[in-house]
Formats: structure tokens, sequence, C-alpha cells
């Protein structure tokens, strides 16, 4: 499993190499890349992304061609009737894309979300084995 | 001869040595390699009568969360969840911050600590902190 685009953190909105996704947005708006963990078990992947603001209506998990789509749209939190007065973050979409090596059970695909939390369980597809018989002739 | 025999029967434990290192060295920069940044990042708003703290904490278990406000700064404390290290798993990728984080914030006037409420919702949390009404800005009438 590989990451299409490059490696940027939360602050750096994505850079989107991806054909697919290029189009423009229609809503002005900044798109993220979320911090991820992925780690390998035995039997599965497991994806953890921070997606702090999306909710489990606004996620979009999107699977082409092998290629994995995390696409989360996040309601601005900022507060009415105040003036912001100092800025470490932005609100903005996540988006992010992994490929997929083959080896995964796609239609096993599992999907939680939780506190602004995405987890992604993709089980490995176990091998399919065919025998071949060499007829004498 | 015996000394590299020596040396070739050594070399699995130079290994092992190695292993030990590089373990040590990933547990020290287990968690994320955004570690640079402040956790959690904090947005600060005010009006004339408060100031609301907003902070992105995903997977934040509320109930854990420290808040308080002494004169006119606020302190956060909690612990993101650390990832389960179970054996066999083989790490990829490893971006996300876990541990025990603190963050103080300088508030630009005195807040009532009592008065203090705080909502944990998708990941983000913000905190209202109302300002004291006898240090809240007052209107003077010019008389004529």
């Amino acid at each position: 499993m590989s990451n299409d685009t490059q490696v940027a953190t939360r602050r750096e909105p994505s850079a989107n190499t991806l054909e697919h996704t290029s189009a423009e947005r229609t809503r002005e708006r900044v798109v993220f890349q979320p911090p991820s963990d992925i780690y390998e078990s035995e039997n599965e992947y497991v994806l953890v992304a921070d997606v702090p603001g999306a909710s489990k209506d606004t996620l979009d998990i999107d699977l082409e061609n092998n290629v994995l789509t995390i696409h989360a749209s996040v309601r601005d939190h900022t507060p009415d009737g105040y003036t912001p007065a100092y800025r470490e973050y932005t609100v903005g979409d996540f988006e992010r894309s992994f490929r997929l090596s083959d080896e995964i059970d796609r239609d096993s695909i599992r999907a939680r979300f939780d506190q602004g939390v995405l987890t992604l369980t993709l089980p490995k597809a176990q091998p399919t084995r065919k025998r071949i018989v060499v007829q004498a002739t | 001869m015996t000394m590299l025999m020596n040396s070739v029967f050594d070399l699995p434990d130079v290994f092992r040595q190695l292993d030990s290192l590089r373990r040590g060295f990933e547990n020290t920069l287990s968690c994320g390699s955004s570690a640079a940044a402040a956790f959690p990042p904090v947005n600060l708003y005010v009006n004339q009568d408060g100031a609301v703290i907003t902070a992105e904490m995903p997977g934040v278990d509320p109930d854990g969360l420290d808040i308080s406000a002494v004169a006119d700064s606020m302190t956060i404390t909690g612990q993101r969840q650390t990832a389960e290290e179970e054996e066999g798993q083989n790490w990829h990728r490893r971006e996300r911050r876990c541990g025990r984080f603190s963050r103080t914030v300088q508030l630009p006037f005195r807040v009532e600590g009592d008065r203090v409420t705080a909502r944990y919702r998708d990941g983000v949390l913000e905190v209202t902190a109302p300002r004291p009404e006898s240090d809240k800005p007052r209107k003077v009438k010019v008389e004529a």
C-alpha cells in the first residue's frame, strides 16, 4: 500500500496529483490531508485518519481502480458573534488517497467513525489457489 | 583465523544491538511525524462578553480532559489514546499524535473560572470563558 500524493502535514493544503480528482470544487475551501496511521497485521490492514470536525454523514469513502479516497466535509465551528484573536489552524475539508495493493478483500472493508477519528479495516484477501491438473494424453 | 571466526560469530550480536537501538528510536518517535507542531492546535475568539477557545483534538476521551482557567490564562490537559502495539504488527505510516498533552493559552483579559463551560463534538473542543461583569467594557455617556 502506498500513498499517491506526497506526505503533507495537517497544515499544508493537499496537493492533488490524481487525475480523477483534479476537477475544481464549486465551493472555495481549503482541503487538508489528514494525518494517518497505517499498520498491517496478519489478516488485515488498518488505516486510522484524523478528521476533526467531520461527521458520519459528511464522510465519503470511495474505492475506484484500487485507489481508496477519503473525503470529509468539515462544518465550520467558528463561534457566532466572536472575532478571531489568535489562530493556529484553519477549518477546511479533508481529502487523501491511498493506492491499495491487490491483496485486499475489497468487499469486506469496514469503516468506523468516532470522535473525529476514521478507522478503516481492510481485510487481506485469501489467496485463491487453484489446482491445475495436468492431463496426460 | 580465530579472530575472523570470532568476529563472524559476533555479528548477530551487533545486529541485535543495532536493532535495539532502532527500536529505541522508534519508541521515542512513535507518535506521529508532525510532532513539531503544538498539539492540539487552538484558535481563540473574543468579544466583549468573553472568549471562546476551539481546539482540534480527535480521538480524545472528554472525561479525561482537564480544563482550568486562572485569571487570564487557560490550560487544557488531556491524553490521546496510544495506538495498541501488538506482536506481529507492521507499521507503514505513523503520523497521528498520541500521548499526554497540555496547552496553556494566554487570554487578552481575565475570565471567570467558575463559569467556564466546555463542549466536545466530533473531535473538536470548544471552551467558552465569560468575563467578570465588573471587567466588561462600559459605554460612557457624554453629558451635554
